[in-house]
């Protein structure tokens, strides 16, 4: 098998930034290889520390601890990077260089033909979508999704082997995110690999094949995103309406119990546990309107390791902080008994 | 060598089309010819008048240029975030710093070049016409502002913009008060006073060699020594200060 384009082993990061203030652990041995031709999804809640391996991926900060290559060479080596696009989370570009300037640039500094620079630079802007008019101004006078997409052609221009692209969706409008996924399928297909990295589900479900989901510093699940989907627990979903009285009797046991358009929606994880509930709604005289199984979203997988994960961390602050899952059905269906008493109804 | 070329462009291309330049070169213009409205008030002394002030105005606008313009070089570039797109191109961090020196030098030498020249021209036709003393005068003035520059540069990439134009400026008067201070801490005959102000000396620039107003007013030419050994301190002190800067800067992590 081919060495793999990204490689990191057991990577820590420390930062220490004020000696009055605590030092902050952003990454907790972070493991992670990305295979050439494949789009890689890089998943994680705002702090979790996508940001910063990346950044150790690009030599832009150094490891506290562990190692790893990026396209077979160490960290920060400036020899990858001539095989590497990339586009930061906020692009900022020099401000008084318009579009074309700035290609022309970058595409100098990657040794490219002056001849084929000027034809290369129009393809990548088309291909983006910026438009005529745009190119010749300068960069100070763009909206945020402009600068996205001229980051997006600064990326691709050199023809790389690897782009790392962290939240590109991130200023685009819904047109424009459409485009961007088309674009990294295009990507793909050419034979470039594509490392994504993004809070936003829906991007790196369309997109990736292999998906790690890091949380508080440390990979908490790595897999293709088949696997994954596949694998996972699925939920069983039962919409129906009964007596409030009756609601209480059989809460105990859901992950989640809400107001549907019209009685309840439940939600239980394991067949049993559902299939009880359809019991106990028919024996109490109750309506069932819908009863089947639901395969789970990526982001419904991505909620339940986040929680996993934090729960595992700190279960003595979870308990006394947080009501347990059962606890907040039986609030929730009090409350319901309540309205529905008072005959309000959802 | 071409990708520090190329940095050196580009940062000579965004420093030029900066407004701020532009308004101190148009300040530093009107002072270089306001030394003839001042000049009739001296009673026979108009055009060394007239080469003093403008050479000085000179000199002090190009410290002004690179005081406010260098000092947040690299520190914008970090601020701005600009500096991720930058090191993530297969550039060194040491091409970088090499980069952004060259293309602030070159700004400011386009600068002294347009003051000069009016300068020149006002001292041709109003201060006793052009001499060759004038134009090693300006030479100096280029050599004093090159290292200055690298000074600026050092300083923004590792403190804040007030707070590296505060330091370039205090090494700047430090620079030429040193020379000084040394002759006047020798006759104390203090041994930890001599020691800490040979220190210093040593550190700072020793920016009096550069200062070569009393040739201006006596109209004498710089002798070929005081030439070469300004430009051989010039470039030494130069790479000294960007050898240092390129260490801090490599062990720096860019958040």
């Amino acid at each position: 098998m081919a060495a793999p384009l990204i490689d990191v082993r057991g990577i820590t990061k420390v930062f220490r930034s004020d000696l009055l203030k605590r030092p902050k652990e952003a990454l907790r041995g972070v493991d992670l290889t990305v295979h050439e031709g494949e789009i890689f999804g890089f998943l994680g809640p705002n702090g979790a520390g996508k940001t910063t391996t990346i950044k150790i991926l690009l030599g832009l900060i150094r490891p506290t601890s562990g190692s790893g290559t990026l396209l077979g060479q160490p960290f920060g080596s400036v020899e990858a990077r001539r095989d590497l696009g990339f586009l930061p989370d906020s692009p900022n570009f020099y401000r008084y260089l318009t579009a074309r300037e700035l290609l022309r640039f970058f595409g100098r500094l990657h040794d490219l033909a002056a001849t084929d620079l000027s034809r290369r630079i129009d393809e990548v802007l088309d291909r983006v979508g910026l438009a005529d008019d745009a190119r010749e101004r300068q960069l100070r006078t763009y909206s945020r999704g402009m600068l996205q997409r001229v980051g997006i052609a600064a990326a691709i221009l050199h023809r790389p082997r690897l782009v790392i692209l962290d939240e590109p969706m991130n200023g685009l409008d819904p047109l424009g995110r459409h485009e961007f996924r088309d674009l990294i399928l295009q990507l793909k297909s050419e034979g470039i690999t594509v490392f994504l990295s993004s809070h936003v589900l829906a991007d790196i479900e369309s997109t990736a094949d292999r998906v790690a989901i890091l949380n508080e510093g440390k990979v908490v699940r790595i897999a293709s995103l088949s696997e994954i989907l596949a694998t996972e627990e699925r939920s069983y979903e039962i919409a129906f309406e009964v007596e409030a009285m009756a609601l209480a009797s059989f809460a105990q046991g859901l992950s989640s119990l809400k107001p549907g358009a019209r009685g309840w929606i439940a939600n239980a994880r394991e067949m049993d546990e559902a299939n009880r509930v359809v019991r106990t709604i028919l024996e109490s005289g109750g309506k069932l309107f819908a009863y089947h199984p639901r395969r789970l979203s990526l982001e419904d997988v991505f909620v339940q390791h986040v929680a996993a994960s934090r729960e595992t961390k700190a279960p003595a602050v979870a308990t006394k902080t947080a009501p347990p899952a059962a606890v907040e059905v039986h609030e929730r269906s009090a409350q319901a008994s309540k309205r529905s008493e008072s005959g309000v109804h959802s | 060598m071409i990708h520090t070329w190329l940095l050196a462009q580009n940062t000579f291309r965004e420093s030029l089309r900066d407004r701020l330049l532009s308004t101190l070169m148009f300040f530093g213009g009107i002072f270089v010819c306001a030394s003839v409205v001042v000049a009739p008030l001296t009673l026979g002394q108009q055009d060394r008048i007239i080469r003093d002030l403008g050479l000085s105005s000179v000199a002090i606008f190009t410290i002004l240029m690179i005081v406010m313009v260098g000092t947040g070089m690299v520190y914008r570039e970090i601020e701005r975030k600009t500096i991720h797109t930058i090191l993530t191109q297969p550039v060194g961090r040491p091409s970088f710093i090499l980069g952004k020196f060259l293309g602030l030098y070159g700004t400011v030498l386009v600068a002294i070049a347009t003051l000069s020249a009016f300068w020149l021209g006002v001292v041709g036709l109003f201060g006793g016409g052009l001499h060759l003393y004038l134009f090693e005068a300006i030479a100096m003035v280029a050599m004093e502002a090159a290292i200055v520059t690298a000074v600026a540069i050092f300083f923004s990439s590792i403190a804040s913009p007030l707070l590296s134009a505060v330091f370039t400026f205090l090494v700047w008067i430090s620079g030429h008060l040193a020379h000084d201070l040394k002759m006047l801490t020798a006759r104390a005959e203090n041994p930890i006073l001599d020691f800490v102000v040979e220190g210093l000396y040593l550190v700072l620039p020793s920016l009096h060699h550069f200062h070569v107003r009393n040739n201006i007013l006596s109209g004498a030419n710089l002798s070929q020594d005081q030439m070469l050994w300004g430009f051989a301190y010039c470039c030494l002190y130069c790479i000294a200060v960007l050898i240092l800067t390129v260490l801090a800067f490599a062990r720096r992590d860019f958040e």
